[in-house]
């Protein structure tokens, strides 16, 4: 199936990992652990980072275990074919939930900057990349990823130079005020976050050439996610206080607004269209894969590829559902601690019983 | 449906068909003719292959005391009329007269002791003589053989080794390649000498008959590389091949896209680098332009005078170059993003300029950039084209005064002439890629004109990710970047300097990574 | 195939639709500056914005001889903010451009009644720029919109020059949308911003200037600063430009001394003082002589001490001034005192908060200034004759 057709190497590993750990979640995660956390949200992401290296670790471990298989497909060796089977296709459903959530904010965010044009038509543009990335098949989206990391990472470490002479970094004081439980609660919707790329990592591991090196990717980039995340909250609660923060639709689009050099140039949020627009791709391709790959491989089909443009088509669709900007974000809060966090959970309940069950197959 | 089935049908008669034609050679090998031993037999069979042909040269003589009869046979003008009188036929004719024994007088005689030309060859077909008169060899019957000597005695008639049109430099060789193949191969046999660098002919095209030399080094080269390279070039079933463009265009791994994926060049020293590398080198009779293969993106932006310039400020070109090449499709493009969806990053006195400069222009800014586009392709091309005293006459009159006619007469606004012009100007810099920017440009235009700078990222991402999709003979094109090598990074945006690099291109050959045993940090002694 | 069928359609669908959002330099009106009063006629607003007329704006290419004015402003009375920049679009030829809009100027009227809907506007806007200046006029905001400058073309630019120069003389202290907003959200901190206002230059000419500073208590005005308070409050806002400074008494007649500090840092510093708050302002100033009528014996370290613990009480007297004013009389927390507060004692900070505004009056601020004479420039006593 697709892992035998397609090698990824380490290095690429390496930045698809990164990449579902940033993604477009920059723009996104701010204002939710603003709201339930107020200034300490950046530990809330810390914490989540960590937990999503150690699930990550986890992962490889059982991956190893299945070393030509993917998360759909021992699912139904390890906790018996029916369980296996309606779990997978449980897994397979809420991924579908991921793509038209992210269409929609990029539409929202599109909005900003083309307001008159049909938003339908921003949206299949991006589709169309998708789509032709799809049908390129993964190794082509595995080596674009190779830059376009690279581009988003850049862009944000210039955006926090460039917000740098604006900021009070006294404004993340007083440390845990309300005490501890407003982080934990944040964690709920923070953890998901940082779970995606593992859940995502599940199923494009056993393409990786040298699965051995898997360890080192998960325990070099989660972290290099996170605390690229950690640093951009911070540097967001400096520049507009937790106050603000809170009110922003997005805290993140609005700093790079107010990035001006000495009047002469400002209007950098159209300058860094290429972190949005490199943002979003890499996103919706590691949630565009998700249920195609998984659905091909649930269904035992032998190729992903007819699934390519139905697969679009209701994406583009179901992300009109939303009526405005404040509903898709409530939707986007909802889906983490309720569909994305069970996934999570599962990874360590399957590891477990492999553990337990004493099943591998790395000898064959 | 059923005129897909009735499609399908047809294709498949086709591709029979095809391959019907790609017999052609060994059925004619099968039914090779051998020659008849009748020297009678053997001048009819040549007078009605040529028939018509009145450049057709037979020399009719006799050889000894005997009167052996014997002839001659070649095309007027291809043959060197020196060699033929003084190194064949005056010995055939002076020498022999005494010997009367006719026993002996045979072509194995007379091509160990008689012929003192460098290259004969004896042969035994009908088919193989026409090839050889028609490739300006002279043949040489016997009466009573069943054979006949080839005499390798040609003079094609070519220009000198010249400095190439195209690629000019300043510091390097200037010779560059000339028409005659055996010239070629001589000159880049000049720089390696070594006996692991591998010569291949191919004949391709039924009416033209074109050499075609496949030139690698047998210990850098992949296999697989040099097999596909051989593989493609065997399926190639055309009549004629008149320069190597034809063979580019029948080996390219993505016919369809703008980007090259076989490169070429005109100078012996750069095609000998690309050898030297891994890569495999096509030669073809008629044409001074050599291709190479595998040719990835980066190749674009390496000029041959990088590497003999320091590296220092080759590297700066580079990047120059690197740039160049963004401006070369963006800038238009970027221009009218700028001015019509994102005024705010312009600043406010550049704005203000803007604005007055455009006042009262009656184009939309679109229409003004596709048509100034179209207006300096068209010339670019009429400059080239032009003899040269008009072509430079022709590009002042159409630089200089259609772009200041038209910002007069308010037509046209000066920072559109000065966006336009830099963008052709620019384009310069990147040869190789000129065509895939000017093909590109006008629709990056047009996707600025609907979507801002949306539009123009998004048409950046299909281009990268087309760029990542396409593959030259097994390389991916964007290789070392993106699949991502460390090793290759060292020759990439940068170079850096010859001892740091220590191995070749892995991405390109892995068969001997090591350029050499030491190669050191110059350190002289104090 | 497909794809290429997909990207055929969507290619012809822009084709034919054209393009929605591609607006024209040319069609375009740049505001360059904004202001907003509060009409006569009751619970309306007016607005009055600047915008440029290219044509007779002189590039290097066109120079036009005649000093027109290059702007042409416009008033219009509205009911609500949304419906400014949309009535004056009805009007215009033009759009309308907001993003290049760096000045706001607020009536005094308006900014009594509150600035929140007039900060959602600016901030809710897609067009509007968070950076634009945010001042509050003496009077109507229109005139100062209205005034034409002598020295620019175009006058917004004379009151952006006003703002940025403010920098190396340290006149007043100046928040810009964000900034303001920032404060304002900030729970127990108010904010402040500078006042413009014209004044009779002289030759019957008008000139736009900097003066004083106005004082909100959250979203309402509550007053200003006069020239003395105003220098304080550049003191404890850490406004770290250059300024000139005369000592009022020098304690010996006939000589007057003008100093200039270079550089200065401020630092608040909250304090708990038997469970009470405090704040410690600490400020370190470096200067150099600037001025020089009359000899004073400079050769001597007792005279640059003595000069040196003259200007410390000199800036004391000048932060308390503001101090007072502020704290003692409008009841506001214009310098983020409170926040300060919070930041360092989270625990202590719950009981404050609930009459913090009525604590102010009392709150105990000290005040530590320390001067340094770095340099006497490049002589050191003055000339005798």
């Amino acid at each position: 199936m697709f892992q035998d057709k397609e090698k990824i190497s380490v290095n690429q590993a390496f930045m698809l990992v990164i990449a579902g750990g940033i993604g477009n979640i920059f723009l996104v995660y701010v204002n939710p652990a603003v709201k339930d956390a107020g200034r300490d949200g950046w530990l809330s992401v810390l914490i989540a980072y960590t937990m999503s290296t150690l699930l990550g670790l986890v992962l490889v471990n059982l991956g190893l275990r299945f070393p030509d298989k993917t998360f759909i497909q021992y699912l139904p060796v390890v906790l018996g074919k029916f369980i296996g089977k309606l779990i997978g296709l449980a897994y397979v459903l809420c991924w579908m939930v991921m793509n038209p959530i992210i269409i929609r904010d990029f539409m929202d965010l599109m909005r900003f900057f083309l307001p008159t044009t049909p938003q339908l038509l921003i949206g299949s543009l991006m589709y169309i990349l998708v789509i032709y990335v799809a049908y390129k098949g993964f190794e082509v989206y595995a080596r674009t990823a190779e830059l376009f990391v690279v581009i988003v990472l850049f862009s944000i470490l210039l955006l926090m130079i460039g917000i740098s002479p604006n900021v009070d970094y006294g404004s993340l004081k007083p440390f845990l005020e309300n005490g501890f439980s407003p982080v934990s609660k944040s964690l709920l919707v923070q953890f998901p976050f940082a779970a995606e790329t593992i859940l995502f990592m599940a199923l494009w591991y056993p393409c990786m050439s040298q699965m051995k090196k898997g360890k080192k990717c998960v325990l070099i980039g989660v972290p290099i996610a996170g605390l690229v995340l950690v640093l951009l909250f911070i540097t967001v609660i400096a520049f507009t206080g937790p106050a603000m923060a809170a009110e922003l639709t997005s805290p993140v689009f609005y700093m790079v607004r107010y990035i001006h050099i000495s009047d002469f140039i400002s209007g950098f949020e159209a300058l860094f269209m290429l972190l949005w627009v490199s943002s979003i791709y890499l996103e919706l391709l590691v949630f565009f894969y998700q249920p195609l790959i998984g659905l091909a491989q649930w269904l035992n089909l032998k190729d992903y590829k007819p699934l390519i443009i139905p697969g679009a088509i209701i994406n583009l669709m179901l992300s009109l559902i939303p009526a405005n900007v404040v509903q898709a974000s409530y939707l986007d809060t909802l889906k983490n601690p309720y569909i994305i966090l069970p996934m999570a959970a599962l990874i360590p309940l399957v590891w477990m019983v492999a553990v337990i069950r004493k099943l591998d197959e790395s000898n064959k | 449906m059923v005129k897909k089935i009735a499609r399908k049908i047809k294709l498949k008669k086709l591709i029979s068909e095809s391959k019907k034609n790609s017999d052609y050679e060994t059925e004619v090998s099968k039914n090779a003719n051998s020659l008849p031993e009748s020297i009678e037999d053997n001048f009819k069979i040549i007078q009605s292959t040529f028939e018509g042909s009145s450049d057709l040269n037979i020399r009719r003589f006799s050889i000894g005391a005997n009167k052996k009869k014997a002839f001659i046979v070649n095309i007027e003008g291809l043959y060197d009329k020196r060699i033929i009188n003084e190194n064949v036929l005056a010995p055939l004719m002076e020498d022999l007269i005494e010997k009367t024994s006719s026993e002996e007088i045979d072509i194995e005689y007379i091509k160990s002791y008689i012929l003192n030309a460098s290259s004969l060859a004896i042969i035994y077909t009908i088919e193989k003589v026409t090839d050889n008169i028609l490739d300006g060899s002279t043949i040489l019957f016997l009466d009573g053989e069943s054979s006949a000597l080839s005499i390798n005695a040609k003079s094609r008639k070519h220009r000198n080794i010249d400095t190439p049109m195209t690629e000019n430099k300043i510091r390097g060789p200037h010779e560059g390649f000339i028409e005659v193949l055996s010239t070629n191969i001589a000159l880049v046999r000049n720089i390696i000498k070594s006996p692991d660098l591998k010569v291949e002919t191919f004949k391709i095209g039924r009416q033209t008959r074109t050499n075609i030399c496949l030139l690698y080094i047998k210990s850098l080269a992949e296999d697989k590389v040099v097999e596909e390279v051989k593989k493609r070039l065997d399926s190639i079933d055309i009549d004629a091949i008149l320069e190597s463009g034809y063979i580019e265009e029948f080996i390219e791994d993505a016919p369809l896209s703008p980007f090259p994926t076989v490169g070429n060049t005109e100078t012996p020293d750069k095609f000998s680098a690309k050898i030297l590398e891994g890569r495999v080198g096509i030669l073809v009779d008629g044409s001074p332009m050599a291709l190479t293969v595998p040719y990835l993106f980066i190749e674009s932006f390496q000029g041959s005078e990088d590497y003999y310039a320091g590296a220092i400020v080759s590297s700066q070109l580079r990047l120059i170059r690197f740039m160049a090449f963004h401006i070369n499709l963006f800038l238009p493009a970027l221009y009218v993003a700028l001015h019509g969806f994102h005024p705010n990053i312009i600043p406010q006195k550049l704005l203000l300029t803007i604005q007055v400069t455009r006042e009262g222009l009656p184009l939309p800014v679109i229409v003004e950039a596709a048509g100034m586009i179209i207006i300096w392709e068209i010339l670019r091309e009429a400059g080239v084209r032009m003899p040269r005293p008009i072509g430079e006459a022709l590009s002042i009159v159409g630089a200089l005064i259609i772009g200041q006619v038209a910002v007069n007469a308010g037509l046209v606004s000066p920072l559109m002439i000065i966006v336009v012009s830099l963008t052709g100007i620019v384009s310069l810099l990147t040869p190789p890629l000129m065509d895939a920017a000017t093909v590109l440009r006008i629709p990056i235009l047009i996707f600025a004109s609907a979507f801002g700078l949306y539009g123009v990222i998004w048409c950046y991402f299909f281009m990268i990710i087309h760029l990542t999709s396409i593959r030259s003979f097994g390389m991916p094109y964007m290789s070392p970047a993106m699949p991502f090598n460390l090793s290759g990074m060292k020759d990439y945006i940068v170079r850096l300097f010859w001892w740091l690099m220590k191995t070749r291109p892995r991405y390109i050959g892995r068969k001997e990574l090591q350029r050499a045993e030491d190669i050191r940090m110059p350190s002289p002694k104090k | 195939m497909k794809i290429k069928l997909t990207f055929i359609l969507i290619l012809t669908s822009v084709f034919l639709s054209g393009c929605w959002d591609l607006v024209e330099i040319k069609d375009r009106a740049i505001i360059t500056a904004f202001g907003i009063d509060k009409s006569d006629m009751d619970g309306k607003i007016t607005f009055t914005l600047q915008t440029i007329i290219p044509s007779r704006i002189s590039t290097p290419m066109k120079t036009s001889p005649e000093m027109k004015p290059s702007v042409r402003v416009v008033s219009k009375t509205t009911d609500s903010f949304a419906d400014a920049i949309r009535e004056y679009a009805k009007q215009a030829e033009r759009r309308t451009y907001l993003m290049q809009n760096r000045i706001i100027i607020i009536g005094e009227d308006m900014a009594k009644e509150g600035l929140t809907p007039a900060m959602d506007f600016f901030m809710r806007h897609p067009d509007s720029f968070q950076g634009a200046w945010v001042l509050i006029c003496k009077g109507k905001a229109s005139e100062i919109i209205k005034w034409n400058s002598e020295v620019e073309r175009i006058p917004a630019d004379f009151i952006e020059e006003l703002v940025k120069t403010r920098n190396f003389i340290c006149s007043s202290s100046v928040e810009n949308i964000h900034t303001f907003v920032n404060k304002l959200s900030t729970k127990p901190t108010s904010p402040a911003t500078a006042m413009i206002e014209l004044v009779d230059s002289g030759n019957n000419e008008t000139e736009a200037r900097l003066s004083g500073i106005a004082v909100f208590k959250k979203d309402k005005m509550a007053g200003m600063l006069d020239n003395l308070e105003t220098k304080g409050y550049t003191w404890i806002n850490n406004e770290r430009g250059r300024r000139l400074f005369e000592i009022g008494d020098i304690g010996k007649a006939n000589v007057k001394m003008t100093h200039e500090i270079e550089g200065s840092r401020t630092k608040i510093i909250p304090e708990l003082i038997n469970g009470k708050p405090a704040i410690l302002i600490k400020v370190n100033a470096t200067t150099k002589i600037y001025v020089q009528d009359g000899s004073l014996d400079l050769d001597s370290q007792d005279t640059l001490k003595k000069l040196e613990k003259m200007l410390e009480e000199e800036i004391k007297s000048q932060i308390e001034a503001c101090l007072n004013k502020a704290l003692k009389e409008y009841k506001t927390d214009i310098f983020g005192f409170g926040e300060k507060i919070h930041r360092k004692y989270p625990k202590e900070w719950k009981k404050f908060k609930v009459k913090w505004e009525d604590a102010l009056a009392d709150l105990k601020v000290i005040t530590d200034v320390n001067v340094k004479t770095k340099s006497t420039g490049m002589i050191i006593d003055t000339i005798k004759p």
